[in-house]
């Protein structure tokens, strides 16, 4: 059976770097750092003070009950989604509901700690029934990780398959590709695909802080993110949402839509190694990349960018690199690799779909943004890493990794698209 | 879908850890659900479940300080993972690491807020909670690991880790369609050549306080001692605990090392019911039945037996007879649902109604529904299956299990047992 071509057709994401994809293509070329001290609480005794927070709340007004039933990581996941349908040209209801399906990479709302707190005290003062009754029956289902699905899938009269993918840093990667293999295998025409995660508060800077995987470099925040440079020393909380419509080829070319790129492979590996940790010689992420390069068809000399899953810890870069060199052989030290985390934070369940926006970017603007703050070279990360300033240079051809907590690795190979 | 096949199955339920014995209980109308112990009910309208008994992680994982890390669920689905393993005779040397995958569906992790009590207390100032208190003083006594025990996929990173399965996998925190979507998404990898062997399933634990209070404040729960699935008395359903995984093969790696597959799985079919936030919508139901059999290549009538979802709440036992009889209309397979005992054990719950419809296969015979005495004329045109198990022909069947958000999944397999021999 010939599979069919899966095209993107509409891009949308709301980011600390900006509130749609312009403003936030715009600051990574021109290499502005969106990374601050924490403001939305007070992160003042916290070993680490910073991250990339959201600055604009995203302007979208949910209809009716809609606007009550939802959350920040709901919020951000429905702007980046209408802008990604707008894009595309597309309005809720054009598709066959049954022929259009929602596929999200996305965690479970973690509460903030202040409102924790309140619980407790008043567990304390109240009876237990009484405390039942004034939980808000919203909640559960809000915070749910699969809530921005059932939200996406209802704004847009969705009603094909539904599926909501929780494997932390990698969930939008594996989101997406899943959305690849429903569109190729037949069973929708049309998915939303992508990711939302919010990090910025409390419990994150915490639980992240307490295993010490933040930088910690309060005396500069905006230079803190530096993914492959020496002195790295940790990863930068970021937060938002991406979202891309896919679409068979076939019903791309029929309705006449405006094809951003084609999405030419999807690969993915298991690191089968410990939960926090990568190995060193980067075997997963080999893997990953080479099926992703399969899968698309596609060789080493075909590729003509890399977005990094990059985080700044000295771990993922390092395994990252090895990754890659393994993946690609003497072909790696020609390619050039960027990690935007630098400049927009760790998006974690959101950060694939965004670094996929920013290949599709690459390919049709032929700009490559830098690695901001990459200043001293590591000898275990020999490769590209563009540092200084964004690089024009033709992209026909790149590769977007993700790497997570639990050992998923998740690549995703765009290209131009070609009739 | 083209040579997909089960080789494996490893459960952990209210009503024992081996299907045989689950569908033997089922048979004998028994059911898991009993007064919940293990925690105070007090505050819950809710006070009765399925929960798992009998069980101790240590007598499943070997590695005590990931123990320490586990939470009842993440216990449970590595457990059933390590039973499949088992049953399907797979060593480290069955599959090459890079070509073992992994699909699993999980339940929603709440991040242990119990943990942090004694760093809140700490965090106190005149009654109220401080920041900066929390910061200096809290979070020195939490565990430095905490984070890690409430990951959503935890059951993929240490299986993947224990196992070497360094293929494709996934984690999908889906509600109650989790685990027939990891099954299904699974045999679609296999059939696209991504993996040879792909242990697939899921694991939930809805019997805590957590989900007593979320479910019950959204209304969901039954106030009965057991719930009735398709009764005029439904109202509801009662939380369970469960895992259930199996070990999904290429039809010709399994056949090159020499093991007889239980049954080889046709379609998957997905929708989603965009009627209320809860939703249900028989449209839904029929469009993923639709298809599910589309890919298997069959007419309705070729299905034998279906595995309701039945979780007897009434509006959406009303969708789902509804659909069955648009979709079958005179034909009328067999119909069974667990629910009533088994429980909800939500993500988990489609992949205990696999292993029954697997055990069904090998056995002839369709259990019947725990709870349903007395049907509702909503359901009054479905040949559900009461009473007494039912011996007829089990070659085909429909397995279908729905989602909180409206997700709505149909996995449709084939028996390939010596009844398929003898047919």
């Amino acid at each position: 059976m010939k599979r069919s071509r899966v095209v993107i057709t509409g891009l949308g994401c709301v980011t600390p770097m900006g509130p749609d994809v312009a403003r936030t293509w715009e600051g990574l070329i021109q290499g502005r750092s969106a990374v601050d001290f924490i403001k939305r609480f007070d992160a003042s005794g916290f070993p680490t003070k910073f991250a990339a927070e959201i600055q604009e709340t995203p302007d979208i007004d949910l209809p009716g009950r809609y606007a009550h039933w939802s959350d920040p990581k709901s919020a951000f996941a429905a702007a980046a989604a209408a802008e990604a349908m707008a894009d595309a040209g597309l309005k809720p209801g054009e598709v066959d509901p049954f022929r259009f399906g929602v596929s999200v990479g996305a965690e479970v709302s973690r509460p903030d700690l202040p409102l924790v707190a309140e619980r407790i005290k008043a567990l304390k003062r109240t009876s237990p029934e009484e405390a039942f009754g004034t939980v808000d029956p919203k909640e559960f289902l809000v915070m749910a990780a699969f809530y921005p699905a059932t939200l996406l899938a209802h704004l847009n009269q969705a009603a094909g398959p539904n599926l909501t993918t929780s494997t932390a840093c990698t969930s939008s990667a594996q989101s997406i590709g899943d959305a690849v293999r429903i569109l190729r295998r037949g069973d929708a025409d049309v998915m939303l695909a992508g990711g939302t995660d919010r990090l910025v508060e409390e419990l994150m800077v915490m639980g992240f802080g307490l295993l010490g995987a933040l930088s910690q470099r309060n005396d500069d925040p905006k230079a803190a993110c530096r993914p492959f440079d020496r002195t790295r020393d940790g990863f930068v909380l970021g937060e938002g949402a991406g979202f891309l419509v896919l679409e068979r080829l076939e019903h791309a070319l029929a309705r006449g839509a405006r094809i951003h790129a084609e999405l030419l492979g999807y690969g993915c590996s298991a690191n089968a190694w410990r939960i926090t940790d990568s190995p060193p010689d980067g075997r997963g992420a080999r893997q990953s990349m080479v099926m992703a390069m399969k899968d698309a068809g596609l060789k080493p000399e075909d590729i003509d960018y890399i977005n990094a899953h990059g985080t700044s810890t000295q771990q993922n870069d390092a395994s990252e690199s090895a990754g890659i060199l393994g993946a690609l052989g003497e072909t790696a030290y020609k390619v050039p690799v960027s990690s935007t985390k630098s400049m927009m934070g760790h998006l974690v369940a959101a950060c694939a779909a965004v670094e996929l926006i920013v290949c599709v970017k690459a390919i049709s603007t032929g700009l490559i943004p830098q690695t901001l703050n990459y200043e001293h070279a590591d000898p275990a990360c020999p490769l590209d890493y563009v540092p200084g300033e964004a690089r024009a240079t033709r992209v026909d051809v790149a590769l977007s990794n993700a790497f997570g907590f639990g050992g998923s690795n998740g690549t995703l190979a765009v290209g131009r698209y070609q009739a | 879908m083209n040579g997909v096949v089960i080789t494996g199955i490893g459960v952990i339920s209210p009503l024992g850890f081996d299907a045989a014995e689950i569908h033997q209980r089922l048979c004998r109308l028994e059911s898991a659900a009993a007064p919940i112990s293990g925690f105070d009910t007090g505050p819950f309208p809710t006070k009765y479940g399925c929960q798992i008994k009998g069980f101790q992680g240590k007598d499943w994982i070997e590695n005590r300080k990931n123990l320490k890390l586990m939470t009842p669920a993440v216990q449970y689905g590595l457990a059933a993972i390590k039973l499949a393993v088992q049953s399907a005779a797979l060593t480290p040397q069955s599959t090459h690491p890079e070509r073992l995958g992994m699909f699993v569906g999980a339940g929603t992790a709440f991040g242990e807020m119990g943990d942090l009590v004694p760093a809140l207390e700490r965090a106190s100032v005149d009654d109220h909670y401080d920041a900066r208190r929390f910061a200096a003083e809290g979070m020195p006594v939490v565990n430095p690991l905490w984070l890690l025990k409430g990951l959503s996929n935890n059951v993929l990173g240490y299986a993947s880790a224990l196992l070497d399965a360094q293929g494709i996998n996934t984690n999908y925190c889906n509600s109650g369609v989790g685990a027939l979507q990891a099954v299904g998404e699974a045999a679609w990898a296999l059939a696209e050549d991504r993996a040879d062997v792909i242990i697939a399933g899921a694991s939930d634990a809805a019997v805590n306080p957590e989900h007593l209070t979320g479910f019950g404040r959204l209304g969901v729960l039954s106030a009965q001692s057991a719930p009735h699935p398709f009764d005029r008395s439904h109202d509801g359903f009662l939380p369970g605990d469960g895992a259930a995984f199996f070990v999904l093969e290429r039809a010709a790696h399994a056949a090159a090392r020499g093991v007889q597959p239980i049954a080889r799985i046709t379609g998957l079919g997905n929708a989603t019911a965009l009627r209320g936030l809860s939703g249900c919508d028989p449209r839904a139901i029929v469009a993923a039945f639709k298809q599910a059999l589309q890919v298997a290549h069959w007419r309705p009538e070729d299905v034998d037996v279906v595995h309701a979802h039945g979780n007897g709440n009434p509006r959406y036992d009303a969708a789902e007879a509804e659909a069955l009889g648009t979709l079958f209309g005179a034909h009328r397979p067999a119909i069974t649902a667990d629910k009533g005992g088994l429980g909800h054990s939500i993500s988990a719950a489609g992949g205990l109604s696999l292993a029954l419809a697997l055990q069904s296969m090998r056995v002839q015979t369709v259990p019947p529904i725990v709870g349903l005495n007395d049907i509702d004329p909503s359901a009054a045109a479905l040949a559900l299956v009461t009473d007494a198990p039912r011996a007829t022909r089990v070659l085909r069947s429909a397995v279908h299990s729905a989602g909180l958000g409206g997700q709505t999944c149909v996995l449709t397999l084939e028996s390939l047992g010596r009844t398929l021999e003898d047919a």
